[in-house]
């Protein structure tokens, strides 16, 4: 029964997304039969997926309840799926900013039909590549997952063609990268490879160099780390769309995921040696993005800078010589996930609504006080306040990093600092009350579902805090 | 013991967050001090039992190992808890009797958690405890103050310290793989990364201490409510910073450099406030200056007595407290008037009041002076007798500038009656001060001559001739450090990023990277373009290149 859970878990997306391709548009062009659609089958999913928690052996560190599925096509006739903790929570986080994303979608306007149908299939392939077992369904849904997201950006948010062009064009490159090592494993091992046993392979000697650069690029290029980062930048100050925003910043952790996954405990030869040129790429990337974030004056500049930030910090945390830190970045990395999403949704509102005010969108929060009291707690949460799981898993990471390189540690952590302090900067200055003008046009707060949503989110966080797995009996 | 009386302030604080009425708030309000005052009575009972015992609870546990949260009951803890809960019972009864705060009940709410983070960071045994609490007190700090601009620098610099000892304390767990603080003497043998630890942790204490060239963010407190201000220095962050020094007192002493540079910025504090209060015409910056100027004593008898903490002790952090409490009555008094120089006259009666707030700090002076004389010695002579010299004349010309200036102003107002709510206040201080000589073991001479000796300079006021009225007017609105703050640090910073941001991202991927890539592809594309278009020649150039090919294979096929 949890087997069958899971391909629906996998699956009903894409049935939802088949009935938001078909629903009408209301008179005045706006779309709620899909959001509606789409809301229930993303909130339906959560349901599932918080039942398929209960079945799982939260202490075995494994891929369990594995379900199969026949595909003349894959390599032995199967596509196999199966999940543990982390990739739970990975799923369920991403169901949840996806939520949000949704829910920010009320300023926009546009196709936002079309932009329903490709986020639900955009969907199904995160949360077939967060299940996958075996390394064909794992390379098959990590290729499948840029489909939707170029499209989302090519055609409904307004972004451009060299946008979309050079998003696809990088993410293609990564994709043709991992074609080469999967392949050249099928080649020598002619059997289902299973990923979790993946590092466990015997690779010929001058193939092991070969096969964990492809892996290795192509990872690092979704996530993307100097100087493969430009492609993410480019898109994202672009994008005025909080749902495709939210998709594009999303779309990194598959490259982490990769590394959590494939990265092994005792790293072979060929590639221990490079191990601290990667580190300092991270940390110099780190640093990159936290003096940019710093300097700029741009709310979703700096929420960028942020997300990417953290994203790194957790990759140094799978670099580090340890495999007891799985479950910390998987609960940090929910918690992470729920607060940027969060703040994704209340800064484009905040964002919109500043473009009515004559000179900057300072003070713009005192005239929003339920957007100031979501955006102040998210802050609060994001920058390592202990209100959620961030906090002491944060901590641990970090305990572990240093430990392994007390430089990089020390770096990680200053942008760790500089990015709180640039949140928080913002954040008094968006709170700024003398910084406002009298006679501006009347400035909206956000509505009671985003404001509930921004609440429920906290609360969540919360919980977190007190204990990871609460939901879990 | 300790851990009930954490868990009633817990109920308390979680029933005071339910909404009610706004005229059932003062019932809220006095019923929360009177259940807070009693359960003081409650924990100095335990305490005089001497009965230690230890709580703990599993928080939460993962392959990193388990985090508890602990709650020991040892004498240490009672005698460190006890003037963070009297203050806060203190300023539970200002709150009681003070009229202009209009949200009561959510300042009892804050004291409450603030207390109660306080006591299980002093009774916490773990990193991730003892980082929360300090964590959460900044959070409570930040809410208490309430005033955007005043609270800007503040969540902005204790952010920073914050930072640095949550590197501190990763650094010492990765080290050690546990989360025990009882484990850090392994940590204190193999002494790894001394000097790191002893320059963050100085940074970060002397932030969250507020100490000299770090003490800015609290001049901005001046934006912030004045009886919210007084309870700062002594229910926040710089009685973290005491905590926390205390707590690791061991690592810090394995650094030579530590100790010297920390007693410098010591020294330099006391002078700086002595200074700041002297000058500063605005009666809260006055209450931040004195506060410097006292928290600093306080930490360097601390590190003179071994770090042992004692009644005398106890007794002096919460003299420097209620002397807080004194200024702002003193304000109270004056109209509420924050600048002295802008003072005007009031009748007769207010210039009583402001003389009875007087006769109250006259009576503190003598509990502070025999609560400073517990810790006379050789080592701390200069200290105490500097720290006197500087802080009693400034404290007197304060007092009797105040008055002399609500007297001499010829300004008539309209006529108003005294505010009788704050007298069961002063009558408190007074009480608190006969408290602190007479349970002190101490000579009543210091006290005497203290007394004396503060009502003869509030008559000779010798700062009057000192300090010129041209400084003074130079000094007033002079912020040097965050001045300073902004050219070292944040500027560069910003510059850093924006070279950055043009160089790597627009003129090498922009213009250089991409534009070339385009233009290599776009050479390409018109190359074979041209290849391809109809003409004999090209059609003769391809036959070759077939035939090129063909060679090449035919030579290697052979070979």
């Amino acid at each position: 029964m949890p087997e069958n859970l899971l391909l629906i878990v996998v699956f009903l997306p894409l049935i939802g997304s088949l009935f938001v391709a078909a629903s009408h548009n209301d008179a005045d062009g706006t779309s709620r039969n899909a959001t509606a659609v789409s809301v229930w089958v993303i909130c339906c999913n959560i349901l599932l997926i918080l039942r398929l928690f209960s079945s799982l052996d939260i202490d075995l560190n494994s891929l369990q309840m594995i379900s199969q599925m026949s595909w003349s096509v894959a390599p032995g006739g199967i596509l196999s799926f199966g999940t543990d903790v982390l990739s739970l929570m990975i799923i369920l986080s991403i169901h949840i900013a996806l939520l949000m994303g949704i829910f920010g979608l009320k300023d926009v306007t546009g196709n936002q039909k079309g932009i329903l149908f490709l986020n639900l299939l955009f969907l199904t392939t995160t949360t077939g590549f967060f299940m996958a077992a075996d390394l064909f369904t794992f390379y098959m849904f990590f290729v499948l997952m840029i489909v939707p997201l170029f499209m989302e950006i090519g055609l409904c948010s307004g972004a451009g063609k060299k946008t979309a062009s050079r998003f696809f064009l990088y993410n293609a490159l990564g994709t043709l990268l991992l074609l080469m090592p999967v392949a050249a494993i099928y080649a020598m091992q002619n059997v289902v490879i299973y990923i979790e046993n993946i590092s466990d392979i015997r690779l010929p000697d001058n193939s092991g160099v070969f096969i964990w650069s492809g892996m290795f690029l192509a990872f690092i290029l979704r996530l993307p780390v100097w100087p493969f980062h430009y492609w993410i930048s480019s898109v994202n100050t672009v994008l005025k769309n909080p749902l495709v925003f939210t998709g594009v910043n999303l779309m990194p952790i598959s490259g982490l995921y990769g590394f959590i996954r494939f990265w092994p405990a005792v790293l072979p030869e060929e590639i221990a040696a490079l191990v601290p040129v990667f580190e300092i790429l991270c940390v110099m990337t780190m640093l990159y993005l936290a003096f940019s974030g710093y300097s700029s004056a741009g709310l979703r500049d700096k929420l960028f800078s942020y997300i990417f930030i953290y994203y790194l910090l957790y990759l140094l945390g799978v670099f580090s010589p340890t495999d007891v830190l799985k479950q910390n970045i998987a609960y940090s990395l929910f918690a992470f996930l729920l607060v940027a999403s969060g703040m994704i949704m209340i800064v484009f509102h905040v964002d919109k609504e500043s473009e009515k005010l004559q000179n900057s969108a300072n003070g713009i929060l005192c005239l929003q006080p339920k957007a100031a009291f979501s955006y102040a707690l998210l802050i609060l949460a994001g920058v390592g306040f202990p209100v959620s799981a961030l906090f002491w898993n944060n901590f641990i990471i970090v305990s572990e990093i240093l430990n392994a390189n007390v430089c990089i540690g020390t770096i990680a952590v200053f942008t760790m600092l500089l990015a709180a302090v640039f949140l928080l900067q913002n954040l008094y200055d968006l709170r700024d009350k003398s910084c406002l003008l009298q006679g501006q046009e009347k400035i909206y707060d956000i509505d009671n579902l985003r404001f509930a949503a921004g609440t429920i989110v906290m609360m969540v966080l919360f919980l977190s805090f007190i204990k990871p797995l609460w939901f879990v009996y | 013991m300790i851990v009930n009386v954490v868990i009633s302030l817990l109920i308390l604080g979680a029933l005071s967050l339910w909404k009610i009425r706004q005229r059932y708030n003062n019932i809220f309000v006095s019923g929360s001090f009177l259940f807070v005052a009693g359960l003081l009575i409650y924990f100095i009972q335990s305490w005089q039992t001497g009965m230690e015992s230890s709580f703990f609870m599993l928080w939460d546990s993962s392959a990193s190992g388990d985090i508890k949260i602990a709650i020991n009951s040892t004498l240490q803890n009672y005698r460190i808890v006890f003037p963070f809960f009297m203050i806060a019972v203190v300023a539970l009864f200002n709150n009681l009797v003070f009229r202009y705060e209009k949200k009561k009940k959510a300042f009892s709410t804050l004291v409450i958690f603030i207390l109660t983070s306080f006591i299980m960071l002093i009774s916490g045994d773990n990193f991730v405890q003892i980082i929360t609490c300090v964590f959460v007190i900044d959070i409570l700090s930040q809410m208490l103050i309430q005033d955007v601009h005043a609270s800007r620098r503040y969540g902005i610099y204790n952010l920073v310290a914050d930072m640095g000892l949550f590197l501190v304390f990763a650094l010492m767990r990765g080290s050690l793989n546990n989360l025990n603080m009882d484990t850090l003497t392994q940590y204190y043998d193999t002494v790894k990364y001394k000097d790191l630890i002893a320059a963050i942790m100085l940074v970060s204490l002397a932030i969250k201490f507020g100490f000299f060239v770090f003490h800015s963010y609290l001049l901005d407190l001046k934006s912030a409510k004045f009886h919210r201000l007084v309870l700062i220095p002594y229910l926040s962050t710089p009685m973290v910073a005491l905590i926390l020094f205390i707590k690791m007192r061991m690592f810090l002493a394995e650094s030579h450099t530590f100790y010297l540079v920390f007693n410098i910025l010591l020294g330099m504090t006391i002078l700086w406030g002595a200074a700041g209060a002297a000058v500063i015409r605005g009666l809260k910056e006055k209450s931040v200056y004195f506060s410097m100027m006292i928290v600093a004593l306080l930490v360097k008898l601390s590190e003179e007595n071994g770090f042992v903490w004692n009644l005398s002790f106890s007794w002096l952090l919460i003299c420097g407290f209620l002397f807080n409490i004194c200024i702002y009555y003193l304000h109270y008094y004056a109209n509420r008037e924050n600048n002295l120089a802008l003072l005007f006259r009031r009748q007769r009666k207010i210039s009583l009041a402001l003389y009875a707030v007087c006769v109250v700090a006259i009576f503190l002076m003598m509990a502070f002076s025999v609560c400073l004389a517990g810790f006379y010695s050789a080592d701390t002579a200069l200290w105490i007798y500097g720290f006197a010299l500087l802080f009693l004349p400034t404290a007197a010309n304060m007092f009797l500038q105040t008055i002399k200036n609500v007297e001499q102003n010829t300004d008539v107002l309209s006529a108003q009656t005294v505010d009788r709510r704050p007298l069961p206040m002063l009558l408190l201080i007074v009480s608190l001060s006969a408290a602190a000589v007479c349970l002190n073991d101490a000579s009543w001479y210091p006290a005497i001559a203290a007394g004396g000796l503060f009502v003869v300079l509030m008559w000779i006021r010798p700062q009057r001739w000192l300090i010129k009225d041209s400084l003074c007017e130079k000094m007033q609105n002079a912020d040097f450090f965050s001045g300073g703050y902004n050219i070292i640090i944040a500027r560069p910073i910003k510059f850093i990023g924006r070279v950055l941001t043009l160089l790597v991202d627009f003129v090498f991927f922009e213009r250089t990277l991409v534009s070339t890539v385009m233009l290599s592809a776009g050479i390409v594309v018109r190359g074979f373009r041209q290849i391809n278009r109809e003409g004999v020649l090209r059609s003769v150039l391809f036959v070759f290149a077939a035939f090129l090919i063909l060679a090449i294979y035919f030579l290697r096929s052979r070979v």
